[in-house]
């Protein structure tokens, strides 16, 4: 009897995994290009996708306004066929005192389902993008270059006097989803306390909260429940002309703008779809974009098939009908699948292996400095780190050529600088010395209460679970006791540990890093601004505010770079930053793969990519 | 997967847990000879006990061996292979740079802080300084990729792997033995709603129980600053407090029959309250078997801590511990080139000792229990 | 019987409570949240994220809400993963996970139980080193396993692909790593039924009798023997279906097993609380499977 029951057991147990052994052996033909993304996406939709991974995708699913070319990073005409210079140099787009961008949409763009592509699809997305309920992450890549968008996105600027528009509650039954919006009533504020907005609406003068926790009743006037109250979109610069016409109205002049249009945020979706589907318009199913491909196949932890896109205004100049991109997550295994000859391009590599696949795999091999800066940010709003000498002797006591050599092994730059080079126009000052002499007199200098709290005190270096960045604590500590005879300890946490730690301040010497997501120092500078959400070193220094402020509102371009370059030197300075190096991307890619660029933003449109498969 | 199927083999389903107090009879409290005898004639197991003791004992002593301090950095020398000749360098030529050391890092050994070596190792360290001076073991188990030396990394992380295991086996005991006592002790309903907690607990998956815990206690404001705890106390506590549960099953299932026996009826008709029969008379009786199941936690332990270490969660450095090695070792295992020693050397020492626990693991039960005889249950 | 259904059936569900609580109070207990990212993103924006997800609400109305949520079924949206539902999650990996763990539970029961069972009968020098190599594999971690497999098997003689899914081919690494460790265990409890069985009374009658071995073995030792190992099996299938994390990571294998660390690493609490459960359900289904059989099997040993 048992005999017979565990002969039946294994018998089904056979049955079954043969089943299952024929579902999980697909028959999809071979893709023309494989890749592997180092992690699942984690959303498809542009406005909310924070991680690379899922940028490598949507850039061949959506496209914005301009695009740039991986291998110059030049913004080029993407769904805008006039952002291109003319004979003088200037670019077509922009109105002459640079302040306003008319685009032109071309009359050939199409969305993946065929209908076309217009500049309302544009401020629909671009309002999207600002509203607060959609969450968003980067919202400011609207807020910092266009009028007014900044206020739109965030409630508590507004002022008495604004123009208003207050969203009531989604109709009762209607899912709550970011996609939909309430009943619009447009006014003027009148005044804001204590969250309830008074706005006058038609000559009336009506009281609005959004959140139902307040008492209703001990207010002399009634007040209603809203789901916000945001400034008026009309006075937001993004407007459609006609179809075909998109304005849009920059706070001050500043050519940027144009690559930050290429970034994956400010792609256009479609509002039908967006509100039909609710939160499922991601799916497989229901996605439309406007870029080269659309998805054809999705599964977690697999892999994503992208097939070109009939509809594509470009389609004759796509590389590949179909790309898979395989989520693979340990960079071993995707050195293994790529030398097993399984993929065509793997966007990481194990870095003690850089050496090695320089003098191995150098027609694979393709690295490119990143707009990146790794390094370390002291707690300045404690002593002893609140001591300048202090910081400026720990800075000084490192080598960072060692770290890059023999930790890092991968062409990465030691930091002579917290700005990245390769900015046309911009010369970093030279302030970061490395010199053990000095870094010892430094040391002598700071005032000898610190100096004693220091020196009896346990502190320590904290960093997040990682390989490179425990190999990199363990040298700089080394560095640190054998050049000034210092002990700082080391603190690993696990990633969301760490950055709640850094967060509320609990640290005494952080890892960081930072990339700057469009190639202006602004973008590296604006971190330790007082009042920057990003400035964990507690570090605020006026003169350097005013330096980026008045930088702001320069117009001549080189005058606001060399006054960047005054602020960057005070940052060097008073050290509340030690950086250490620049991060360099390395990629291996089949050479016979064209169309594939190693850039410092380390994009690499799918579009461009060519292969021979 | 190893932590998995650790898991499942501690859980015994009911029944299995009523065969298992079948099958501890009352002859199984065999005099201590007769264990030995039996223990005797199991000649790996012997073998095994041999092996670990001198394990331990190089363990303990790691500092007065001539060997490289494992924190030190020969940056130059990265990723370089075993050698052999000459057997004996000069530390302090490695160390130039390290030579203008200072007051505060410790003399006796580069890389660590003076308050970080207690006065046991110290006393170890001076002692290695009158025989050897400066010279020391060459690199013949090869360097890691910052130059360390991978024997003296070994050594060193032998303590740690070692007084993980049995830190974490101990706590496993004291939690596991008084759960069990008492559980099996008072019956009745309070028996059955402390096994339902075990039940609960062993359908947690414990990875996800341990990942938490970790991170949980590891914040700044937490419990660990108040307290004093390093994280190596703390990682002690929480891989012990996951393993608790099969030892207090088997403690249950021992006493639970050690109560129908007539000297335990005999203590409590002479008036002993129940804590003392607990304490003192039932639960020296199942030593035994709770020494078989120790031995066998310490090497799950282990591999536990590898297993960590593969995930990144393991050990802090500059603390160095086997799975640590170990993981470092399979991260330059690749096509493009395979430093062999980084993963070799590791293996051997880890899978040797868990090799040998496991087999002293199961002598220790075989002796103990010579009519359950069963390996693995 | 149907008293011991139902009393099973209350357990259970008194369990999967007191792991739900337990893991939701264990998570928000935990420093950081799920909307912590390596591109930093400022405080304002994660508030709001976090209240899209209800997130900034009193813990007693969250506990209540999820709970009652979770009774249906609905396991909610992955916080991290926002274009799915964790039930989704769930149905994309399972099958992954499950095809991976049968077979490799198949294999492990081919190899280790025979040998195991060899060891038994035969004991002496054969016995010896059966013991150390399951001790050898149980003793090694997968990881390694997993490595020197690789580099064996694709590249030095390239005839296995290294990783991904979706080929037969693909399948036989993995499969191999995972069973290596289970054939050991397997073939150690094989060997230890056997050892006490080929001892029992019935089976001396049997030998004096005069039966072929054969029948011996398969017919009167066989089944006494199973026991530690079918009692075994209930705990193993749930631990190798739920994943094997080390494995499923190294070789790129859509099942849960990545999930599951990536989940308790990056805080998403929904889909960390949906595994958890689904481990917990599945581990007390199989528990309650095994001692069904082995109450039908063997009436004496009185289950519960």
């Amino acid at each position: 009897m048992a005999r017979h029951s565990f002969g039946i057991l294994i018998a089904f147990l056979a049955l079954l995994c043969a089943a299952l052994v024929a579902v999980a052996v697909s028959t999809r033909p071979k893709a023309d290009f494989t890749f592997c993304n180092s992690a699942d996406v984690e959303s498809l939709d542009p406005a909310k996708a924070a991680d690379s991974s899922a940028h490598r995708v949507l850039n061949g699913i959506f496209e914005g306004l301009s695009v740039l070319h991986p291998a110059t990073l030049v913004p080029q005409p993407g769904v805008a066929d006039n952002v291109i210079r003319d004979a003088n140099g200037d670019w077509q787009c922009l109105t002459d005192d640079g302040l306003q961008c008319v685009f032109h949409i071309r009359e050939d763009a199409r969305w993946s389902d065929g209908t076309p592509v217009t500049a309302h699809d544009f401020v629909y997305s671009f309002r999207r993008v600002l509203d607060p309920q959609t969450a968003a992450p980067y919202p400011h890549l609207l807020g910092d270059y266009v009028v007014n968008a900044e206020k739109y996105n965030s409630p508590r600027l507004l002022e008495s006097g604004d123009a208003v528009e207050v969203e009531l509650l989604l109709a009762d039954g209607v899912e709550d989803t970011d996609n939909l919006r309430g009943e619009l009533l447009g006014g003027t504020l009148f005044d804001v306390a204590e969250g309830i907005f008074a706005v006058e609406i038609a000559g009336q003068l009506r009281h609005f909260t959004t959140a139902p926790q307040t008492s209703a009743d001990q207010q002399e006037t009634p007040v209603e429940i809203c789901r916000q109250v945001l400034l008026d979109f009309s006075e937001v610069g993004i407007r459609a002309v006609d179809d075909h016409n998109l304005e849009i109205f920059l706070i001050r002049p500043n050519p940027a703008f144009l690559q930050v249009l290429a970034h994956v945020t400010l792609s256009p979706v479609k509002q039908t779809y967006l509100e039909t589907f609710g939160n499922e318009w991601t799916s497989v199913d229901h996605l439309v974009g406007n870029g080269a491909y659309v998805v054809s196949e999705r599964r977690l932890r697999d892999r994503m098939r992208l097939q070109k896109n009939p509809h594509y205004w470009d389609r004759d100049d796509v590389g590949c009908d179909v790309i898979d991109a395989l989520t693979v997550e340990s960079p071993s295994t995707m050195l293994n699948l790529y030398e097993a000859g399984q993929v065509d391009w793997i966007p990481s590599v194990p870095t003690a292996l850089v050496g090695d696949l320089e003098r191995l795999r150098s027609e694979a091999l393709r690295s490119a400095p990143a707009f990146s800066t790794y390094f370390y940010v002291f707690n300045v709003r404690e002593p002893p780190f609140n001591d300048v000498h202090l910081r400026r002797a720990l800075c000084q006591s490192v080598n960072r050529r060692e770290i890059v050599e023999t930790v890092l092994r991968g062409g990465q730059m030691p930091a002579s600088s917290f700005v990245p080079h390769g900015i046309a126009g911009y010369t970093s000052p030279v302030a970061v010395t490395e010199d053990n002499a000095s870094a010892r007199a430094e040391l002598a200098l700071v005032a000898a209460d610190k100096l004693a709290q220091f020196n009896s005190g346990n502190w320590a270096l904290l960093y997040n679970t990682g390989d490179t960045h425990r190999a990199i604590a363990e040298l700089v500590q080394s560095q640190w006791n054998e050049g000034l005879g210092v002990n700082i300890g080391l603190e690993n946490r696990e990633f969301g540990a760490f950055r709640s730690s850094v967060a509320r301040g609990e640290f005494d010497i952080a890892r960081s890093g930072w990339t700057g997501d469009v190639s202006d120092p602004i973008a590296f500078l604006h971190m330790f601004a007082s009042d920057s959400p990003f400035n964990d070193a507690g570090w605020s220094n006026a003169e350097y505010d005013q330096l980026l402020a008045a930088a702001g509102t320069e117009h001549d371009a080189a005058r606001r770079l060399e006054m960047l370059a005054q602020a960057e030197q005070i940052l060097l300075r008073e050290c509340p930053v030690l950086p250490l190096y620049h991060r360099v991307s390395h990629h291996l890619v089949r050479p016979e793969v064209e169309g594939f660029f190693a850039n410092a933003s380390d994009i690499h449109p799918l579009r461009w990519i060519r292969s021979p498969h | 997967m190893s932590e998995s199927i650790d898991k499942s083999a501690e859980r015994t389903s009911p029944s299995a847990a009523a065969a298992e107090e079948a099958n501890v009879a009352p002859q199984s409290v065999s005099p201590a000879r007769q264990v030995w005898r039996s223990f005797h004639r199991n000649r790996s197991a012997v073998w095994s006990l041999r092996f670990l003791v001198v394990i331990g004992l190089l363990a303990i002593f790691t500092p007065v061996l001539p060997l490289q301090s494992p924190r030190l950095a020969v940056t130059e020398l990265s990723l370089a292979p075993p050698q052999v000749s000459p057997l004996f360098v000069d530390q302090a030529k490695l160390a130039a740079d390290a030579a203008e050391a200072n007051a505060q890092q410790s003399a006796l050994e580069p890389g660590f802080a003076a308050d970080e070596i207690d006065w046991f190792d110290g006393a170890l360290l001076q002692v290695r300084r009158k025989i050897f001076g400066t010279w020391r073991l060459n690199s013949i188990c090869g360097r890691d990729l910052l130059g360390r030396d991978l024997l003296s990394r070994i050594f060193w992380g032998a303590r740690i792997s070692l007084a993980v295991g049995c830190v974490a086996a101990l706590v496993s005991l004291l939690l596991g033995v008084i759960y069990g006592g008492v559980s099996g002790y008072v019956g009745g309903w309070v028996d059955t709603v402390m096994m339902r907690v075990v039940d609960a607990l062993q359908s947690i998956p414990f990875i996800f129980v341990v990942i938490f815990l970790i991170a949980a206690l590891d914040a700044r404001d937490g419990l660990l600053e108040r307290w004093g705890l390093s994280r190596l106390a703390l990682f002690f506590v929480v891989v012990g407090s996951v393993f608790w549960l099969t030892m207090a099953r088997v403690v249950r299932g021992q006493v639970k029959s050690l109560r129908q026996e007539p000297f335990v009826e005999a203590a409590t008709a002479i008036g002993a309250s129940p804590a003392r029969v607990l304490f003192r008379h039932i639960l020296p009786h199942t030593r035994g078997v709770v020494l078989a199941y120790l031995t066998l936690t310490v090497p799950r332990v282990m591999l536990f801590e590898a297993f960590l270490s593969f995930l990144g969660l393991g050990i802090a450095p500059p603390d160095v511990s086997w799975g640590l090695l170990m993981q470092e070792g399979v991260s330059v295992l690749t096509p493009i080139r395979v430093d062999w020693w980084l993963i070799v050397f590791p293996g051997i020492a880890l899978t040797g000792t868990l090799f040998v626990l496991n087999a002293l693991g199961d002598g220790l039960r075989d002796a103990f229990d010579p009519h359950g005889g069963a390996a693995g249950k | 019987m149907i008293a011991f259904v139902l009393k099973r059936l209350l357990t259970a569900l008194l369990t999967l409570w007191a792991v739900f609580t337990l893991s939701f109070f264990l998570m928000r207990s935990v420093p950081g949240g799920p909307f912590d990212r390596d591109q930093q993103v400022s405080d304002e924006i994660q508030e709001r994220i976090a209240a899209r997800y209800g997130l900034d609400r009193p813990l007693a109305e969250q506990y209540f809400g999820e709970l009652s949520r979770v009774a249906t079924f609905d396991l909610g949206p992955s916080y991290r993963l926002t274009d799915y539902s964790v039930n989704q999650v769930i149905v994309e990996g399972l099958p992954a996970s499950v095809t991976l763990g049968l077979l490799s539970l198949l294999l492990a029961i081919a190899l280790g139980v025979p040998v195991g069972m060899w060891a038994g009968i035969r004991r002496g020098r054969v016995d010896r080193w059966v013991c150390r190599f399951a001790v050898l594999g149980i003793a090694t971690p997968s990881f390694v396993i997993a490595s020197l497999l690789i580099l064996v098997f694709s590249f030095w003689l390239p005839i296995l692909p290294p990783a991904g899914w979706g080929s037969p081919m693909q399948l036989v690494l993995p499969v191999i790593c995972l069973a290596i460790p289970l054939a050991a265990y397997l073939a150690r409890l094989a060997r230890a039924g056997m050892l006490e069985t080929w001892n029992a009374e019935y089976i001396r009658t049997a030998q004096a009798k005069g039966l072929p071995p054969s029948v011996i073995v398969w017919k009167h030792a066989f089944p006494a023997a199973m026991l530690p190992v079918v009692s075994f099996l209930g705990p193993a299938v749930a631990g190798i279906l739920t994943g094997s994390l080390v494995v499923e990571r190294l070789f790129a294998i859509p099942g849960l097993g990545t999930s599951f660390v990536n989940a308790a690493l990056d805080r998403d609490y929904t889909l960390a609380m949906g595994l958890v459960l689904l481990y917990t359900a599945i581990l007390l289904v199989a528990n309650a499977l095994v001692d069904i059989a082995q109450k039908l099997h063997d009436p004496r040993l009185e289950a519960l």
